[in-house]
């Protein structure tokens, strides 16, 4: 993998899974970036099909701007970590990518990390739960 | 037995003669029967209090129903007459998380679900419905919390709502919609209502009418004498007015010849920035006698305290500094403030029962007719089917407004400036509709913040002055003058307005325990120069009690206080010139707030090493009052000068 991929990947993990604290007014979470996509997607959605009323261009707003200071944040963190994978001999920081990589699912997928008020049931959800 | 029938005939016979005095000298005004319903077995002529909620919501009203709320109408009124229900949190398999009953029943209830999106609720909830695979209601099944913050802030937190597309394209399938509800609604009514003679409870065919323009809370609960009722709920989506709201009322309702009746109850007055009760339109065009009248003749009552604060007073005022205001105010001035404390502000003036009531005196004197001519009433506004749920030990949160227990139990049951809410109470013959209807339409009711203190309010001219040690205090009141809601009769020739008020504390016999009472207040309203004055008389009690009686670290009462507190009191300002009105407050001794029992049942110390946790940081800060008094406000009487002393003495800049 090179340096670019690399980061790429690391920086779409970091997205799909690290939780980072997300305020919406009257509720807040901690959840992936990724998460606040799909609901700023949502909104856009609903801003197509109904229209811009109330509240709903302010909430994708406010979605899309703390993803993009998180998904700024994250493409750092991935720079750097890519540039200390790229001392590494590369198949062995492929391998090191992959190892970390698949550590997060492990992680995220077994343990309840992330807290959101906008599920249907639980505030507690795992990785493949917080994307039902 | 020969010697005990002459006596026994003798005892009969004074108690026939005393018992007939006293239906002699109870109100004249006996109430309109305008259903079919045995009579209740017990009638008392000189009418007793009966305690209940007129604004209760459930899984019908949207914000509700987004934030998990599972419970029905029905439920709420089973909930009312004193059975367990379950509220949410909900497990996988659907049972409650949580179980909460009254301590004491209710004598009676309205459920006044949202009368917006009443037919988006039962679409987006209805397999099979046109609609139920829209993206709104896809939303709403999937991220509910989501959907509510898009859709209640379009529909009932904007000025111009348009419904969504799954209505269609004239919105005439979500209005179609709501009738499957609305009839629902009418159902569980008439099926909780006792219509026997042991008349044990009363529901009332309600809903409540919703609009935030701006931000502004333009809310008012629409309640039903009987069974008779609009074809559908009038809502803030196709009227845009209070104005427009009663006209619809009356067109819808009481032009009709089958005896619909009906009364709005304004709420909230205290974040409705002041749009609540408008002395002009949109236009700046002022408002006219015709309206006025429509709205002496549907608006009664206005509730003065429930879930989201309390809409007396300010705090200081220009003309009278009122310690007691501070009691449950919310810290900003429209509802959709409240999420970021930087974006508070004071709410102006107007938005104040105390105000509004001083502003329908200006009013009168300029129209002929008082506008705001209000008596006055508790409710909880719960949005958990929980009516009659104040208790402050047990309070399980509201249930909407965003904040919600839908997953999860909190250790903090709600946002620290909300509050349990409070109870109408009611002096009425009997517990029927017919009759506690009337009660509220000619305002001899009360409101408290919770406990079921007794209260009676009298006014008249010549009370004698031990008129509270007197057997007969009520049968007197009525005799001599009117009760709490009414005007009181012409002056005689230097007569000086006389008001009795008696208040006898909750007997606490719910488990809460007896707080005494504190003091009595008589709160004066009266126009000078055209504006609106307040003072405030203590009449009985003890004001320098104020912070005793309960320790904050155990909530335990101190025992001290009145079981019973009455006065007769005589306004030593009197202007037989000024148009006035007059109400009580009745204080008891300061009990625990609903967050001190919550520092309580999490075992905070704030002399531990380890400080508590962000949520409940607030035990150990001091922002947060760990003691309230709670209270009871009765309905105004009012005082009114010859009109044509008025035009020369009350109002020199009229011409």
């Amino acid at each position: 993998m090179t340096t670019r991929s690399i980061r790429t990947v690391l920086w779409f993990a970091l997205l799909l899974m690290a939780p980072v604290p997300l305020m919406l007014g009257v509720a807040s979470g901690f959840m992936p970036v990724a998460r606040a996509l799909m609901f700023a997607g949502v909104c856009l959605a609903v801003m197509v099909v109904e229209g811009m009323r109330g509240a709903v261009d302010l909430l994708a707003l406010m979605l899309l701007a703390q993803a993009f200071v998180f998904g700024a944040l994250w493409f750092a963190v991935a720079a750097v970590a890519a540039r200390v994978f790229a001392l590494l001999p590369r198949r062995v920081a492929t391998v090191g990518v992959v190892l970390a990589v698949l550590a997060g699912v492990i992680a995220t997928s077994s343990i309840s990390w992330y807290q959101t008020p906008f599920r249907g049931a639980g505030t507690r959800a795992n990785l493949w739960e917080i994307f039902e | 037995m020969t010697t005990e029938r002459p006596v026994l005939a003798l005892l009969a016979s004074v108690l026939a003669s005393v018992l007939a005095s006293l239906v002699a000298l109870a109100p004249a005004m006996a109430f309109e029967r305008t259903e079919e319903r045995a009579p209740c077995a017990e009638h008392a002529p000189l009418r007793r209090p009966f305690f209940g909620d007129t604004h209760v919501h459930t899984t019908y009203s949207y914000d509700a129903n987004t934030l998990g709320v599972r419970n029905t109408p029905a439920d709420a009124y089973r909930f009312a007459r004193g059975e367990r229900l379950g509220i949410q949190p909900y497990d996988e398999l659907g049972h409650p998380q949580r179980q909460v009953q009254l301590r004491r029943p209710l004598d009676f209830a309205a459920v006044t679900d949202h009368a917006e999106l009443l037919g988006e609720v039962h679409i987006c909830t209805t397999p099979g419905v046109v609609g139920y695979d829209s993206l709104m209601c896809r939303i709403n099944r999937r991220w509910p919390l989501l959907a509510y913050m898009i859709v209640n802030s379009a529909m009932l937190n904007f000025d111009e709502p348009v419904r969504y597309s799954l209505c269609g394209p004239d919105g005439a399938r979500c209005r179609e919609a709501a009738r499957g509800p609305w009839q629902a609604i009418q159902q569980a009514a008439e099926e909780a209502y006792d219509r026997t003679a042991a008349c044990r409870f009363t529901s009332f065919v309600a809903y409540e009418y919703s609009g935030n323009p701006f931000g502004n809370m333009l809310h008012r609960n629409v309640i039903f004498r009987n069974a008779a009722v609009q074809e559908r709920p009038t809502n803030y989506i196709e009227t845009r007015t209070g104005h427009e709201l009663w006209a619809r009322l009356r067109t819808e309702c009481l032009d009709r010849d089958d005896g619909c009746d009906v009364l709005t109850i304004p709420h909230n007055s205290n974040i409705s920035g002041g749009a609540l009760f408008p002395i002009e339109d949109a236009d700046g065009v002022p408002l006219d006698a015709a309206t006025a009248a429509l709205s002496a003749r549907v608006e009664r009552l206005i509730e003065i305290t429930q879930h989201k604060g309390t809409s007396e007073c300010r705090a200081a005022t220009p003309f009278a500094e009122d310690e007691l205001c501070g009691f449950e105010l919310l810290p900003f001035a429209r509802m959709d403030q409240y999420p970021f404390k930087r974006w508070w502000t004071e709410p102006p003036r107007g938005v104040h029962a105390r105000e509004i009531l001083g502003e329908g005196l200006v009013q009168e004197a300029r129209l002929g007719v008082n506008p705001f001519k209000l008596g006055m009433i508790g409710a909880t506004d719960s949005h958990l089917g929980t009516p009659g749920l104040t208790d402050e030990d047990v309070f399980p949160g509201h249930g909407a407004g965003g904040d919600t227990t839908r997953l999860e139990i909190p250790r903090v049951p709600d946002r620290l400036f909300f509050n349990p809410g409070g109870l109408a109470a009611v002096w009425a013959e009997e517990n029927s509709r017919d009759a506690l209807f009337a009660a509220m339409q000619r305002r001899e009711v009360y409101g408290t913040s919770g406990p079921r203190m007794v209260v009676r309010f009298f006014g008249g001219w010549e009370y004698a002055e031990d008129l509270c040690t007197a057997p007969a205090l009520a049968a007197s009141g009525y005799a001599g003058g009117v009760a709490m809601g009414g005007d009181l009769p012409p002056r005689p020739p230097d007569g000086t307005p006389r008001f009795v008020v008696q208040a006898t504390a909750d007997s606490g016999d719910d488990g809460r325990g007896t707080v005494g009472l504190a003091r009595l207040q008589v709160i004066k309203v009266w126009l000078e120069d055209g504006i609106s004055r307040e003072r405030i008389f203590d009449v009985a009690g003890e004001a320098s009690n104020v912070g005793a009686g309960v320790d904050p670290e155990t909530c335990l009462s101190d025992g001290s206080g009145s079981t019973s507190l009455c006065a007769v009191w005589h306004d030593p300002e009197f202007d037989p010139a000024a148009p006035a009105l007059y109400y009580a407050r009745v204080l008891e001794r300061p009990s625990c707030r609903w967050s001190t029992y919550t520092c309580l049942r999490e075992g905070v110390r704030c002399d531990a090493e380890v400080p508590p946790p962000a949520d409940l940081a607030y035990c150990c800060e001091g922002e947060t009052p760990k003691t309230i008094q709670e209270r009871a406000w009765t309905s105004p009487i009012w005082y009114g000068p010859p009109a044509a002393v008025v035009a020369t003495r009350s109002l020199p800049d009229a011409d």
